[in-house]
């Protein structure tokens, strides 16, 4: 370049004061010289809303598989965020949740009373994932969420919604594969106690830690199970039986009632 | 996963001070630092420039939008030339095209945008682009003085920006017959001028 | 419902046991904007404390108010926490996420706006920690002093009111040592800063209030100088290694550094000694190690 353009033509360029020709010219000279480029005057604030807008797209964190499938459900991206970050227990309780029912899945095919196996493990199953979903101890990040708005009871019952939908989906696959289940309703008698059990340990999480609350439940579980199992004239298996099907769904209904109430109580 | 991240391109280094052709390939290595840098230095006259061919300021900004998103994705695919250490040329032919796409949605608001369109430049635009660095000095100054706007304006979109026919029809809002014919009656008109 | 001057914190009697252990015990403090330094030995009581003005624990007894309201109670404790800024002792993080994605879940929790608003101020709070070119590096890659500071980025996020931070220079480096303090003295402005911590030459930078706690009391509360101006008359130095001087230590240059406690000056002319102007740390000491002996 053997020339240049002084700032006063470039500044009368800038601010659209030159006519057709000049103009024709000026641009013909700046598209290849950077230097001259540098005399157009910039509006800085312009530059950085400019710039943050491109950032936004351009710097945009790549979303996790987990929450890319979320938000195809249409969550939103708060809530996606939440569920997403589960603590990394969350794993293994999946993983071993798959695991517990591949064997009941097995024993109820291989053994002779083995369906038993399943009825009384997939109440449990939601309940251990609630007791790993939330608190200090289970979840490491406790100490830095545990002060924010949202921690509480709002990120609780998010955290068990995280776990409850899971382990629904995956207990209800397992038992319809069942061998030959005499109605298909049966297959879904486990649930009413699992979702109670759930529910019972959130409401006692008022007053003790959540793990310690689910554990509470979970052996209450395990030692009625044992007391029907050793008296003469009931097996386990009745605690899921059809009868007393209306039992679960009143205790449901009543815990969850008590959920809502304190919720209400605590938002307002 | 492990041996996917490891294959990923190494960035080269780069700052405030790097000729183009290094930002851009910092760019397509995905540094958003390095395009926060060529922002800065090509926004300014290029905004400038695009103000000359619209007047929406909405428009404008959301066709230097579009620029720079496009140089964030394409930045692989500029090929300087050997000691070329300038990308201002192949930046303007990304946002003159840009500012064309946002006038015609604005138009079409209702069409489904349609396929870029195969180039189709006329004249030998580098040769004339040569002639044109020097209007303020040559006899070409005058000869384009002497032009009807009409004429002028259609020079300008071929030659100067760099258009293909149908482009320019687009941006002077004229049928492509029309640009064809004014172009080639403002070519003859200057090599009368320059003979 | 909230008075606007009222104090960021309002502590009367705040006693927190846990079990038989008094962790605090009647604490009284009014803190207002600047940054306050809370000293004390490890268990002395600092983090309970913090934690009760993170309304991370509630207190046993006593009077707590917090920006003017009660964290006793659900709604308000929550329109207190929109307004807070923790960083925990050795804040954990999950080490699969991001940087980025960490402070941005944290933002999420703190219920910010829009993606668009929240992602703008995620950057510049990673930006403000110097952490900005690493955000999209996963925490398990980060080193300690960038966890820290990672740990800080969450804490300002939204210019809280009311900022806690529990041993925030840990792990820091003396130039980011430097920077924290800038970023410290800057929010205290506008906020009410509260920093636990053993590094007694932030306090010394930062401070102009000290709080001191000894087994969950408060034992000393006013400026720096006040506890300096305390320390008068009993730091010496002297040829000898010394014999009832309580807190001792070899200089460089072989002479002993005494701290006494009690009365001063009357065994001045021993051993050759000369009294020396204290320092902070001096006087911190003579608070919670030689005072706490003798007493």
């Amino acid at each position: 370049m053997t020339w240049h353009l002084t700032p006063a033509q470039v500044h009368a360029y800038a601010s659209h004061a030159v006519d057709d020709v000049t103009a024709m010219s000026v641009e013909a000279h700046l598209m290849h010289c950077a230097p001259c480029r540098t005399l157009v005057p910039a509006d800085q604030e312009w530059i950085d809303r400019s710039w943050a807008d491109l950032r936004d797209v351009v710097d945009r964190p790549r979303p996790h598989p987990v929450e890319r499938l979320l938000r195809a459900l249409g969550l939103r991206d708060g809530t996606v965020k939440l569920l997403a970050a589960t603590p990394r227990l969350y794993r293994a309780w999946l993983v071993s949740t798959v695991f517990v029912l591949v064997c009941a899945l097995f024993a109820a095919h291989a053994l002779p009373k083995g369906s038993l196996v399943f009825f009384l493990t997939a109440p449990v199953v939601p309940l251990a994932g609630v007791a790993l979903a939330y608190g200090r101890g289970v979840d490491p990040a406790h100490t830095l969420t545990s002060i924010t708005p949202m921690a509480g009871q709002r990120l609780l019952f998010l955290r068990t919604c995280a776990v409850l939908v899971p382990a629904v989906a995956l207990c209800t696959l397992a038992a319809l594969m069942m061998p030959s289940p005499t109605t298909p309703w049966t297959a879904v008698f486990w649930l009413l106690p699992s979702l109670t059990l759930v529910a019972g340990s959130l409401v006692l999480c008022r007053w003790v830690h959540l793990s310690l609350a689910s554990g509470a439940v979970g052996l209450l579980w395990l030692v009625s199970l044992a007391v029907l199992g050793s008296a003469d004239h009931t097996t386990p298996l009745s605690v899921v039986a059809p009868h007393t099907q209306p039992w679960w769904a009143t205790a449901l209904a009543a815990l969850t009632g008590m959920l809502l109430l304190r919720l209400r109580v605590r938002t307002t | 996963m492990k041996l996917f991240r490891r294959t990923r391109r190494r960035v080269p280094p780069y700052g405030p001070e790097s000729p183009d052709p290094e930002l851009l390939a910092a760019v397509a290595a995905g540094e958003s630092g390095a395009l926060e840098i060529l922002h800065r230095r090509h926004a300014p006259w290029l905004r400038a420039r695009l103000r000359y061919r619209c007047s929406d300021p909405d428009q404008l900004d959301a066709a230097l939008q579009e620029t720079f998103l496009a140089v964030w994705r394409n930045a692989g695919s500029f090929t300087p030339r050997p000691g070329d250490t300038d990308a201002g040329a192949w930046l303007w032919t990304i946002a003159i095209r840009q500012l064309i796409s946002q006038l015609r949605k604005r138009a079409n608001r209702w069409i489904a945008d349609s396929a870029p369109e195969p180039y189709e430049t006329i004249g030998d635009a580098s040769a004339e682009d040569m002639v044109l660095l020097n209007i303020e000095h040559g006899p070409l100054g005058a000869a384009l003085h002497s032009l009807s706007p009409e004429l002028r304006a259609a020079i300008q979109a071929t030659v100067l920006d760099g258009l293909t026919v149908r482009e320019a029809a687009q941006i002077l809002q004229i049928p492509e017959g029309t640009v064809k014919t004014r172009v080639m009656r403002a070519k003859a008109r200057l090599r009368e001028a320059l003979t | 419902m909230t008075d606007p001057n009222a104090p960021a914190v309002h502590a009367r009697g705040v006693t927190r046991s846990y079990g038989t252990r008094t962790a605090l015990d009647a604490v009284d403090l009014d803190l207002g904007p600047g940054v306050t330094g809370l000293l004390g030995r490890n268990g002395a009581g600092k983090t309970t404390l913090l934690r009760c003005l993170a309304t991370d624990l509630e207190a046993s007894r006593g009077e707590l108010r917090l920006l003017g309201r009660d964290p006793r109670r659900a709604p308000e404790r929550t329109e207190i926490r929109r307004r807070l800024g923790y960083l925990p002792q050795n804040p954990e993080f999950y080490p699969h996420f991001t940087a980025f994605g960490l402070v941005d879940y944290v933002a999420v929790l703190k219920e910010m706006g829009g993606r668009r608003e929240r992602h703008d101020e995620v950057r510049r709070s990673l930006d403000r920690v110097g952490l900005y070119d690493r955000r999209h590096s996963r925490v398990r890659r980060l080193s300690g002093g960038m966890r820290q500071r990672l740990g800080l980025a969450c804490a300002l996020l939204g210019d809280p009111e009311l900022l806690l931070l529990d041993e925030p220079t840990i792990g820091l480096d003396p130039e980011q040592r430097i920077r924290f303090r800038s970023l410290v003295s800057e929010m205290a402005t506008r906020s009410t800063v509260v920093l636990s911590t053993h590094q007694i030459e932030d306090v010394a930078a930062l401070c102009r209030r000290v709080v001191c706690l000894d087994r969950g009391r408060v034992v000393f509360d006013g400026t720096p100088g006040d506890l300096v101006e305390r320390a008068k008359g009993r730091v010496w130095v002297q040829r000898e290694r010394p014999r009832e001087g309580v807190t001792t230590w070899r200089l460089a240059d072989g002479r002993y550094r005494v701290l006494t406690p009690g009365e001063t000056g009357s065994s001045a002319a021993e051993g050759g000694r000369v009294g020396v102007e204290p320092t902070l740390e001096d006087a911190y000491l003579l608070l919670t190690g030689v005072e706490r002996n003798a007493r």
